[in-house]
């Protein structure tokens, strides 16, 4: 990926930062083979970056359960959120060929606000990954 | 007994939640239908929970993958799709509760605000 396609990236990974109220780290994987594109984490055991093909692994599983119910009554998968004890971790689908995550610390993190702030960036990264 | 009372939980809460289209609870480990209830004639309870059930399991297999130690016990669950949106709670470890909304009509803050106050009643009726 171009050099200036990665610096916009991380602009939008730094604005998430600001915006997203207990932001841990976020980052981007091809989805067919879980190769990373960027990533940015504040916890050293939570590199995001190196974890790719575990995300799109996750988003492929959870794809496949869609299927048994049918696309045509779920529509295509948009996004995913697990929460846990110390992170929430959120997944987007960008263009069906990429995974966008995001972890943010459970106490911190509010869902409804998260997906907005991300949905508000969705057009740039739609535009950035090509 | 257990079953009936959890259908008749599950229909009140279906029909305080808006947007609800499919209620279960069901077991963890064989994804067997405790009780169900379906608001909708697209989607059955009975083919519903083995799907919740698949995608508990896949997001466990991930808790593996990633450490228990770092990521700790999973609270809950969200698949959104375009059209419906599923959304997963654990119960007493061995049992799950699901619910299927619809995208266009619910509001999610407000549906899982009314699952959450709702879930310790079914623990109380789970052996």
């Amino acid at each position: 990926m171009q050099q200036a396609r990665i610096e916009e990236l991380k602009k939008i990974f730094d604005e998430m930062q600001l915006n997203i109220p207990g932001f841990l780290g976020a980052g981007i994987a091809e989805l067919q083979e879980g190769f990373p594109v960027i990533g940015f984490s504040q916890l050293p055991d939570f590199d995001l970056e190196t974890t790719g093909p575990v995300y799109a692994w996750l988003a492929k599983s959870i794809k496949r359960i869609a299927s048994f119910i049918g696309e045509e009554v779920t529509g295509n998968l948009e996004t995913f959120m697990i929460r846990m004890d110390a992170i929430i971790l959120f997944a987007w689908l960008i263009k069906d060929s990429y995974i966008m995550v995001v972890a943010a610390k459970t106490k911190e993190a509010n869902i409804g606000f998260t997906r907005t702030i991300v949905r508000k960036f969705m057009p740039r990264l739609e535009e950035l990954l090509i | 007994m257990i079953s009936e009372d959890l259908r008749k939980n599950l229909k009140e809460l279906g029909k305080r939640i808006p947007g609800s289209v499919v209620l279960v609870v069901g077991e963890m480990e064989s994804g067997f239908v405790l009780a169900g209830y379906s608001l909708s004639d697209s989607i059955d309870h009975e083919e519903f929970s083995p799907i919740i059930r698949e995608a508990l399991s896949v997001i466990n297999e991930y808790r593996d993958m990633r450490g228990k130690e770092v990521l700790g016990n999973v609270h809950d669950v969200m698949i959104a799709f375009q059209k419906l949106m599923l959304w997963i709670w654990p119960l007493k470890e061995q049992y799950f509760f699901g619910i299927a909304l619809d995208e266009k009509k619910t509001i999610p803050a407000l549906a899982a605000a009314i699952v959450k106050k709702k879930l310790p009643d079914f623990e109380a009726i789970l052996p």
